[in-house]
């Protein structure tokens, strides 16, 4: 998967593997705390710690603030499945060299060469930085290969919906970043590849923050 | 006459003060209702601290961001908060009023952050 961050603002997602859109797929039902209440506990807490938390505070906030949270929560998955109506199969690098040639310049005046124009060069020596990022390298050419682009004011929607999945894939599986999942309990569970979408998750979160959400 | 004080009317109000000096003077009918005994503050008055808590989700930068987005502190500020919420389990973002603090606590869980309110001191 290769990374792009364009002029506009907007953000270019190519290379896209069939796994890849499948994991952004699957976002609303990696992502549904419904069925974990543990997971609902933790993204829809009391507003107070619990000796300081009278009833009432405890109903105006089920009542009032729980729904709104909810509604926020669910437009995220509505925005990021309707980005996915329009993914295409991906040209190439090629094609965004013609398309892009004046991108890359723009990009070098905010201090990141090279992210358009380049990006090509990016998959045979991959020199990750914040507007472009090779996450991952499928070296299968028969493997078809898909495009995909994010306008700028969706990228916080994408951010939410892949933080709230791990949140429940934390909580649900046992796995976070912090320390080394015990893949062998994964495996045998049939849950690895919650693993690696939680580490496609990661990847791709902390490129938005650095190069999109707060580029300063 | 009857003056009734607005409620709540301390004693020691200079407007009641200025109607017990005419309730004094001869001629007058002026008669003063008992004042009305300041309600102990509610909870809305008393300060709340707005805590963010450590977990192993949220990645910093993205901690710091929402931070400086919530609040409006600088760089520098929102890191160390987000560090204080790294190496010490958690830090006090915000104190201040109940109201604007339950505004606050939504817009941090908003953003999936981990916090809550408590009472301060």
């Amino acid at each position: 998967m290769h990374l792009q961050k364009l002029p506009d603002g907007s953000i270019r997602l190519s290379r896209l593997n069939p796994w890849d859109v499948q994991t952004f797929r699957s976002l609303p039902a990696l992502a549904d705390y419904t069925a974990a209440p543990e997971a609902e506990r933790r993204l829809l807490p009391t507003p107070a710690i619990e000796s300081d938390l009278t009833p009432e505070m405890a109903m105006d906030w089920v009542e009032y603030v729980v729904p709104e949270l909810r509604e926020s929560f669910a437009e995220s998955f509505t925005t990021v499945l309707a980005d996915l109506e329009t993914l295409s199969p991906d040209p190439g690098p090629a094609a965004y060299e013609a398309g892009d040639g004046e991108d890359s310049d723009e990009d070098e005046e905010e201090g990141n060469p090279g992210s358009s124009g380049q990006a090509s060069g990016a998959q045979e020596t991959p020199q990750p930085n914040a507007s472009q990022q090779a996450v991952e390298e499928v070296p299968e050419p028969s493997m078809p290969h898909f495009v995909l682009t994010i306008p700028a004011d969706h990228a916080e929607a994408w951010f939410r919906a892949m933080n709230q999945a791990r949140i429940v894939l934390s909580i649900r599986y046992g796995i976070d970043s912090e320390r080394v999942p015990e893949l062998g309990r994964l495996l045998e569970a049939g849950q690895l590849e919650y693993w690696f979408q939680y580490e496609l998750f990661v990847s791709l979160q902390g490129w938005l923050v650095e190069a999109v959400l707060n580029p300063e | 006459m009857f003056l009734p004080p607005p409620s709540p009317w301390p004693a020691a109000d200079p407007l009641r003060q200025l109607y017990r000096a005419m309730a004094a003077l001869p001629g007058t009918d002026i008669e003063l209702l008992p004042a009305v005994e300041e309600e102990e503050s509610s909870d809305l008055d008393q300060p709340w601290h707005v805590v963010v808590f450590n977990d192993p989700v949220n990645l910093m930068s993205y901690v710091t961001m929402v931070i400086r987005r919530i609040f409006g502190y600088s760089r520098e500020k929102a890191e160390q908060m987000m560090l204080d919420v790294h190496q010490k389990g958690q830090c006090i973002v915000w104190t201040g009023g109940r109201e604007p603090a339950e505004l606050y606590v939504k817009q941090l869980q908003e953003h999936q952050l981990l916090c809550s309110m408590k009472k301060a001191g």
